[in-house]
């Protein structure tokens, strides 16, 4: 019956769930705090006769408040050593900004630069000009959530939706290693499109999809994306790193173009009814890109909720606060106590 | 006499010492008197009511019913219609009973400025000393919670009792030095130890009594003539710290008192000191005892002597 009621106690004090001891051991230490209350007459002076004598209603309260402090004393050190901690929580953030997937394109094309001639300067590959550039962005905004997917003939996620930069920034230096294969644009979407899908629709949700070239999309696919972005109500946002020979999605195609030869061209107009706010920079040089990324980090939009977790807390830091208060109190009364009684 | 330059050089020599319990024999004599008769027939100082051959005239008896003719007085058979021999009848002397009832309760205890236990024990002992020389009968017991039978010493006129007594003292307190919790509830069965018969109670102690027990024990001693000898530390009550935090502990009855002692505090107590004062005062007197014996630490016979002469009626 007794343990019933301790673990009914336990259970309802919320141990083990939100709140921990370290060590056990120095609860044993706990019953030492009667102490003060029990050692009196070893700290006391005699006296023949103190009946009818009068007390004193201060000299009842330092009494009393050196017990207690001397109790605590003992209590906070206990504790203290006990090392209580809360566990990790989540706590609501809110946060101003947007959660932004990145979908960086890795397919082997990335790794040419955006024109053949010129200098060093001008020949960076566009997989480090976007790099560079993204770089910029993960460290605007420190409210967004960032994640980051990358693809070439199939998605790779990098770093999930979240508030940790750190981890999207070693994301982004991960891709220093060299593209290879296609370019599976659906997939990548797909992905990124899967991580809001957890979420709660706490921000505006963009994914920037970072791109040299489009891909074709069967009828099926496009319907089941289209399905996806319209259920994340996510934004759009295509840098489009457009090589020397690449087509430009700003012109028109003429009469007699095959739309087919086009894949970016498709892409483009395939993006423009998804019936989601879309947005597409085409770049030709580095500039472009950052022109283009610093639109993006423009973004500014209501309000972001989220949880955040936070990491254990450890407790011990108050109950040594605590020591250290009655400490002092009970140092002022050690110096006002008299040591002998005799003058 | 040699008495009292033995007591001098003595006494110098113990303020000297540190105050400890010791069972050097002080020889202190002071002289005490009294207001009435004595009833024993052992031949002493002291006025009795029976006649014998004392100084004290008691008056004029038939030479027939007094035969003794080198007592005659001519003057007053003279005067005597019809003729007849007068004869002077005087007044024995005789020894009286001196008892010293001692508090040994917890409180006696206390370790104050003045070492009490030495001056119970100086105090009894010049009493013991006193009364022996006087050719009076000393007695002597004691009581805490019970009446403590290492103390204990029937009426005698033995010589050397003095001795014994400061033995007898100084060995109970060697053996019981730090006793704490005991009162002094069986002081008036000690006094009625002593008898019916009338007799000079010197009664020690300090005096922190309830006052039930006050009146218990002067009743119980209202068929003797009681000298209150009052043995109180001065660093318990007046004598305190000017400032400080203190906490106590009643020796007796292990009350806990917690004083921050500062001067408003001090007059409380002072007050207090004063009115209890008044009031043992008025107790004393109204039991019929004499006024109270104040004895200070370094207390001098002839003060002493004084005191019991001045309060003799």
């Amino acid at each position: 019956m007794w343990d019933e009621g301790l673990q009914t106690a336990i259970l309802a004090s919320g141990f083990g769930e939100h709140w921990g001891l370290m060590q056990l051991w120095p609860l044993i230490l706990l019953p030492l705090a009667v102490l003060p209350w029990v050692l009196q007459d070893k700290l006391s002076f005699s006296h023949p006769a103190l009946q009818g004598l009068p007390a004193d209603p201060l000299s009842v309260w330092l009494e009393r408040s050196w017990k207690v402090a001397a109790s605590l004393f003992i209590l906070a050190l206990s504790m203290a050593l006990t090392g209580p901690y809360l566990k990790s929580q989540m706590i609501e953030k809110v946060g101003r900004g947007a959660h932004v997937m990145i979908v960086l394109d890795r397919s082997a094309s990335m790794n040419e630069p955006f024109v053949k001639k010129g200098d060093v300067q001008a020949r960076l590959p566009k997989m480090q000009v976007a790099r560079n550039v993204l770089k910029t962005l993960v460290q605007q905004g420190h409210d967004d959530l960032m994640g980051m997917v990358t693809f070439s003939t199939s998605p790779i996620l990098a770093a999930p939706l979240g508030t940790d930069r750190a981890f999207v920034q070693a994301a982004l230096d991960a891709t220093e290693a060299g593209g290879m294969g296609f370019t599976a644009v659906a997939r990548g979407l797909g992905m990124a499109l899967d991580y809001f899908a957890d979420q709660p629709v706490t921000g505006a949700r963009a994914i920037v999809l970072v791109s040299d070239g489009g891909a074709h999309l069967d009828g099926k696919t496009q319907d089941m994306l289209r399905a996806m972005v319209m259920r994340q109500q996510a934004s759009l946002y295509w840098i489009y790193l457009r090589s020397e020979n690449g087509v430009s999605l700003k012109q028109s195609l003429g009469e007699d173009e095959n739309i087919d030869a086009y894949p970016e061209y498709a892409l483009h107009e395939y993006f423009q009814t998804l019936n989601v706010p879309y947005h597409m920079y085409e770049a030709e040089n580095p500039e472009a890109v950052l022109a283009a990324v610093n639109d993006i980090s423009k973004l500014k939009n209501k309000p972001t909720r989220y949880l955040e977790p936070v990491s254990r807390q450890d407790l011990s830091q108050y109950a040594y606060a605590m020591a250290w208060l009655v400490t002092a109190v009970l140092l002022g009364l050690t110096g006002l106590e008299l040591k002998r009684w005799q003058t | 006499m040699a008495i009292s330059t033995h007591s001098t050089a003595d006494f110098s020599a113990m303020q000297s010492q540190p105050a400890r319990v010791h069972a050097a024999f002080e020889p202190r004599q002071f002289f005490y008197n009294i207001h009435w008769r004595s009833r024993t027939y052992h031949a002493g100082a002291n006025l009795t009511s029976h006649h014998g051959n004392g100084s004290d005239f008691a008056g004029f008896a038939n030479l027939l019913a007094c035969p003794d003719p080198k007592r005659i007085d001519i003057r007053a058979s003279v005067r005597t219609v019809p003729q007849q021999w007068l004869v002077r009848t005087y007044l024995e002397r005789a020894a009286v009973r001196v008892f010293a009832i001692v508090d040994v309760s917890s409180s006696m205890l206390f370790q104050g400025e003045a070492n009490m236990r030495q001056q119970v024990t100086e105090f009894v002992t010049a009493l013991a000393w006193s009364a022996n020389r006087q050719g009076d009968v000393f007695g002597m017991a004691a009581a805490n919670d019970d009446v403590q039978s290492s103390w204990q010493i029937l009426p005698t006129f033995q010589t050397g009792t003095a001795q014994v007594v400061a033995e007898k003292i100084t060995r109970y307190w060697q053996s019981n030095h730090a006793v704490s919790g005991r009162n002094a509830s069986a002081i008036p069965a000690a006094i009625e130890e002593i008898g019916a018969q009338r007799a000079l109670v010197f009664l020690i102690s300090d005096f922190y009594w309830d006052t039930a027990l006050l009146q218990q024990t002067l009743k119980a001693a209202q068929a003797h003539d009681v000298i209150p000898v009052v043995l109180r530390d001065q660093s318990a009550t007046e004598g305190m710290p000017a400032f400080g935090w203190a906490r106590l502990r009643d020796m007796e009855s292990g009350e806990e008192r917690s004083w921050m002692l500062r001067k408003h505090l001090h007059q409380q107590i002072g007050a207090h000191l004063v009115q209890q004062k008044h009031m043992l005062n008025s107790q004393f007197m109204k039991a019929g005892t004499r006024s109270p014996l104040w004895l200070a630490p370094q207390w001098q016979a002839e003060e002493i002597s004084r005191h019991l002469m001045e309060t003799m009626a």
